[in-house]
Formats: structure tokens, sequence, C-alpha cells
């Protein structure tokens, strides 16, 4: 581990940001995966942050980028990415973060950073920040055929291997805009989520919204869903494949929100 | 009350944006809305509702259909539920309410590939609004929010106009005729000292100021946060010092002032603190 070279954004520097911010969140869910037209609208060209306020970090023997921050002259840290394990440039980021808006006459200093990168939640401590519980983020569902869909893309193969049936799942209290039933075939041919009813379904699933959407997105677990009668299975001795099957499709991931995705 | 609801088109830009900035008058000095919806590169007209009444916009509700990163491997559509604005004199007639069904029928929802859709709120809010009306739940929580007070200068801003309400006469209300002072240590802050005198208050901040104050107020910013936000500010101080969230030391005979000048801080917190 070398020294490092902090300076401001320069023109041309937006395609190395995009990559270490997709590269350094890579492994984490709920943030908009960025792309130079995104990142530009989003930091560059918001209306509270001047050229001055963007800070980069790069290693000094390799000349790589290490870490960035993005800073509005409202206080937030829109944008802040430093490699895992890199206290020293995190430190170095905060202090320059802290500085520049002690300098502007801010008052206050707000950033979010993912919960399970122990080394900055670390630095920020010892840069004196406290933890805080402003806003949060909430979700709701659209389309539970989508969804389920989208869940489905990387897991179809396995999935057909492993089972044979064809699954009905009923949504009790399904408002206007949501299916109040979903259908989908597993077998050799593949996993499909169907637009109408299927004839005799293996197995039917009740269960209600917020149940259903709180499993998928992986904030209940399963077995506590089964065992409250939260989702209910005909036939019961089907119950351990219907949580093989969802246990498999289901999010397993954190969300990470940077302020920019905020607003 | 009749209104009708409408996508946005062009020209909508004006009244919309001076309904939005007259709602949430503390964002970004009136380059808000078109940096965040016409610039934007995810903005779609068809994700705007309007509610008109008599030609007058008076309401409005903002959606963006976003990428977001579902895991660590998908990526999938969603919709972003943005700024829901409503003028004052229509509000609690379910116009919120209409322009997001509005929204929820469109063809855009109902035709495009979105299967979210997620939103940022105060939990307490959402608790009692978001999740029963519309069945929003808390998404995977993986973020940690930091805040660090820099300096007290909004505070002491706000001070500052106090005593010249108190100087003009504008204010209304006595101050106490005892004088009390108090000292707030809260973490991730620098030390603020008020002194109620009987014709003016004194503010002070800075880590040198010692803890000789008739009353010694200290706790997280969190907490802080909360009660400031809170709607029954008096009851959630309480609930604070009764948990332990929020501890103060006070000097036995000046116990009683405290209840007088309780309504002092109220207003010096009430407003813009940071």
């Amino acid at each position: 581990m070398g020294g490092h070279t902090l300076r401001n954004f320069v023109d041309g520097d937006e395609e190395e940001i995009v990559r270490l911010f997709n590269e350094v969140y890579g492994g984490l869910g709920g943030y908009v995966p960025r792309t130079v037209e995104y990142w530009r609208w989003c930091c560059l060209k918001r209306p509270d942050v001047r050229d001055d306020g963007i800070f980069l970090v790069f290693d000094e023997e390799t000349g790589e980028l290490e870490g960035y921050a993005v800073v509005g002259l409202s206080g937030n840290v829109w944008e802040f990415c430093s490699r895992p394990d890199r206290e020293d440039v995190a430190s170095v980021l905060l202090e320059k973060i802290i500085n520049y808006l002690d300098e502007m006459g801010v008052s206050s200093v707000n950033l979010n950073v993912p919960g399970n990168d122990e080394v900055l939640n670390n630095a920020c401590i010892k840069m004196g920040f406290a933890k805080v519980n402003v806003h949060k983020m909430f979700v709701g569902v659209l389309s539970f055929r989508r969804l389920i869909s989208t869940l489905l893309k990387d897991k179809a193969k396995f999935l057909s291997r492993r089972f044979k049936e064809r699954i009905c799942i009923r949504v009790e209290d399904a408002p206007f805009w949501i299916e109040k039933a979903i259908y989908i075939s597993v077998n050799d041919g593949g996993v499909k989520v169907l637009e109408g009813p299927m004839e005799s379904p293996t197995i039917l699933v009740k269960t209600d919204v917020k149940t259903l959407l709180s499993v998928l997105i992986g904030v209940l677990s399963l077995r506590r869903a089964l065992l409250s009668l939260r989702i209910r299975v005909k036939p019961f001795w089907k119950i351990l494949a219907v949580k093989s099957f969802l246990s498999h499709i289901r999010i397993d991931c954190s969300w990470y929100w940077p302020l920019g995705d905020f607003g | 009350m009749d209104a009708f609801l409408r996508r946005f088109r062009e020209g909508d830009e004006e009244p919309i944006e001076n309904l939005v900035e007259s709602v949430f008058s503390n964002f970004l000095e009136g380059r808000y809305w078109s940096w965040k919806y016409r610039e934007n590169p995810y903005f779609d007209p068809r994700l705007v509702a309007l509610a008109e009444v008599n030609g007058e916009v008076v309401g409005c509700n903002h959606w963006l259909l976003r990428d977001l990163k579902i895991s660590g491997s998908i990526v999938g559509k969603t919709v972003l539920a943005a700024d829901v604005a409503v003028k004052p004199d229509y509000r609690g007639k379910g116009l919120g309410s209409s322009l997001l069904r509005f929204l929820r029928s469109s063809e855009v929802v109902k035709r495009g590939d979105a299967a979210l859709i997620y939103m940022f709120a105060d939990p307490e809010l959402a608790k009692r609004f978001h999740s029963p009306t519309a069945g929003y739940i808390p998404a995977p929580d993986g973020t940690v929010q930091y805040m660090k007070v820099l300096s007290w200068r909004k505070v002491k801003r706000n001070v500052d106009s106090l005593n010249e309400e108190i100087r003009d006469g504008r204010l209304g209300r006595r101050l106490p005729k005892h004088d009390l002072s108090v000292l707030f240590k809260i973490s991730a802050a620098p030390k603020l000292f008020i002194r109620v005198e009987k014709d003016r208050l004194v503010v002070d901040e800075g880590e040198g100021l010692d803890d000789d104050a008739d009353v010694v107020v200290s706790g997280s910013l969190s907490i802080f946060n909360r009660i400031k936000m809170s709607k029954r500010r008096r009851w959630s101080f309480l609930k604070a010092l009764l948990t332990g969230k929020l501890r103060i030391k006070v000097r036995l005979n000046k116990i009683l002032r405290i209840f007088d000048a309780l309504w002092i801080f109220e207003e010096v917190f009430g407003k813009k603190m940071t």
C-alpha cells in the first residue's frame, strides 16, 4: 500500500469514477448502476455541486483511482466511494470533505455508507461522525409476475433441473394494479412465469402482498412466513419444495443507497 | 372540489416548478425541478401527473423509471416515487391518493418492465402514512447514515433573530425572570452554550467551553434529531429522558426554571438547526 495523491475532478475522470463505483459496490443492491450519463447528471450537473467539490484520491505508485467523493454545498456527500480496506483513503477523503464544507460555511455533513464496509464505518466514527436515522428506503410492488421473472433471470437453468412443478401463487389482498395470481411453470424446458392461468397446478400457494414482497426481497425469513401461516401451501407436503424454490429466487444481499440516488 | 387529473405536457414546466418549489421551499434555490426532472436521463413525461382545479395546477406527482441493482447480479427496471406536492388549501381531500392511483394505472406502468416501486421517507412518516396507504415495506437495510455538525451557526442565527424580536417587542412572550444557562453536549457536534438572561439570549459554541452551566444536556445526535423531527417534541423529549437516551444534569435550585425556559429552546431548535 503506497502513498496517495488527492486532486479535484477534471473533465475525462468520469469513466474511471463510474468504473470504480460499479466495482466497489458490485456485490450490493439498492442503487442505480452508474453510467457516465447518469453520473454526469447525478453529480456533475447537480445544482449544489461545484467542480471544486469533487475529490479524487489516486495511488501514488500505480496511478489508479482509489476513492472519490462528491460533496454538495447543502452538506450532503452525494457520492462516496473508496476501495475496501483502504482506511487511509477513506480518512483522507473524509478530512477533505470536512475542511471543504467548513471553509464554505456549511453547518453539517451528511454521508451514507454501506453497512458491510467495516473499515469505512470505523473511519467515519474516528472522524467524529455519528449514526443517524433520518431517511429509509421503502419498497412496494407493481407486478409480482415481473418481479419473479426478474429474479429468475440467472437461476432458471438451475431451477429447471431441480423442480418439476406448476405453481400457482394466489395473492389474497392484491390491489387493482397487482396480479391476483401468479403462475409459474418449472420443468426441463426451463422456468416460465405465465401471463394467464394454468391448468391444474401441482402446488397452490396462498399469501398476501406484504408477505410475498417481504420474502422475495429478503426482509422476512421463509421459515417465519411458513410457520406463522402467512404463506400456506396446498398440498402441505409440498411445503419443502416451496421453501426451497422461494429461497433460491429471493434477494439475498443488503441494499446500499448513496445520497445521490435519494434525490 | 372537482380536480381534473392529467399527464404532463409541454408548457407545464412553469406551474409545476412553482408548485414544487413552494411546497419544498428549502431546496436548492429554484434550480431544483428542471435539474431533477427535465435534465434527468430517466425523465419520462408520461410519469408526471398533474391535478388541476379551474385550470390551476394544484397538485403533482412525479415518478422516474430507473434501473436499480436488485441483487449482486440482477439489474431490474423500477420506479422511484419522487415528489408529490399538493397546494396547502387542497390537502386532506384525497388528491395525493388520486395522483398516486392515476400513475399506478398508467399504461407505462401496466405495460412496462417495472416490477418494483421505491421511495425514501422518514421512517415514522412511512409507518403512519406510506405503508398503510400504498403498501410500502422497508427495503433490505444495508445503508448507514452518518452526520457531523461542523458548527451551530444556524442555531446562532436563530438566537439572533429571537433577540431581535425581543428588542423590537415582537415576541409576544416574556423571557423568564431568572437567568438560566444550558450546555448541550451532543455527539458529533461542537459544544453549544445558551444562556437565557432577563432581556436577551447569549449563545456560544466550541470545544473549549467548560461544563459550568446550570443545566447540562448530553446525548446522541440521532436522538436530538429525532426529537426535533417529532410532531410531539415535548413528549419525545420526555421519552428520551425516561429511557436514558438523553441525559440531563441540573442544579437542584434551577430545576423549575427549565420548564419556564422550555419554549425558548423549542423556538431556537424548531427552525433550521444545521
